[in-house]
């Protein structure tokens, strides 16, 4: 995943051009607090931590010299946090070139 | 997002964000295809290379390279360039790459590339009926590991626009 990622970064996002990523990532105000707050409420048990060590150690596949490349290459239209009713709402659109977006939503 | 809400959410299998979503529309360029194509070559003795050097709606030129066998009176040597159909792309949860040969090569040489790939290259995760080429990534990446994720894809579709491929897909939680 790494390499790949490395890849598609080369040469300023030469590979991404008309790239199209927009989205609404949606999680509970309560738990979004706790997570910041006391991240011990929500620290998996030893078990479930063991199943996800494998996805949890790949959680981080962009250093700052890749989001420095993403930020300098990418158009952000839309990068909104919110706080609807007991949610905190993440809604991003980004874009590499290219036109309007059409999102099968 | 911090390390412990990321491990909550991915422990419940996304539940926590329910009702998030994401779509997006990935460019597939003549670089992107050899990039998932080159270790094709490193796991074989056989395969000098594989390379596509072009993309035209949704025929890509590929460029097979075969060191010579011998193949009893004669050797089979094999270096050419043959037009492919992009039929399947990337789909989960086995990520196939299909290309239906629709030119370069005769009804010979495809027998004997059919037996050549699956009998002596033996790449599990390669193969050729006669007509199609399959490169499983299931198989022969470690794009299985991602499955937590990849399971939550929706809507996978290729399509082509003007000279250009897009590979695009949602993500539903």
């Amino acid at each position: 995943m790494k390499q790949l990622i490395k890849f598609l970064l080369s040469n300023n996002l030469e590979n991404l051009e008309e790239l199209k990523l927009n989205g609404e990532i949606v999680v509970d105000k309560s738990l979004f607090i706790d997570a910041l707050s006391n991240p011990d409420v929500i620290k998996p048990k030893k078990a479930a931590a063991t199943k996800t060590k494998k996805a949890a150690a790949k959680e981080s596949p962009f250093d700052n010299e890749d989001i420095k490349i993403i930020l300098n290459n990418l158009n952000i239209k839309e990068f909104n946090l919110s706080t609807p009713a007991d949610k905190v709402s993440l809604k991003f659109d980004l874009s590499k070139g290219g036109g309007a977006f059409e999102s099968s939503e | 997002m911090n390390k412990e809400l990321l491990q909550y959410i991915l422990v419940n299998d996304f539940y926590p964000m329910k009702g998030s979503w994401l779509s997006c529309q990935i460019p597939i360029t003549q670089k992107s295809l050899n990039f998932f194509l080159k270790g094709l070559s490193s796991q074989s003795d056989y395969i000098e290379s594989i390379e596509v050097i072009e993309i035209k709606e949704e025929v890509a030129s590929l460029k097979i390279s075969i060191f010579p066998i011998d193949i009893g009176l004669t050797e089979f040597d094999f270096d050419k360039v043959i037009k492919c159909k992009v039929l399947d792309l990337l789909k989960p949860p086995d990520f196939v790459l299909a290309l239906k040969v629709v030119d370069g090569i005769n009804f010979i040489e495809a027998k004997l590339l059919k037996v050549f790939i699956n009998k002596i290259v033996d790449v599990d995760g390669l193969e050729f009926d006669g007509k199609v080429f399959s490169v499983n990534h299931n198989k022969i990446t470690k794009v299985g590991d991602y499955d937590y994720l990849t399971k939550k894809m929706a809507n996978v579709k290729l399509e082509a626009v003007g000279e250009k491929l897009f590979y695009k897909f949602d993500l539903q939680f």
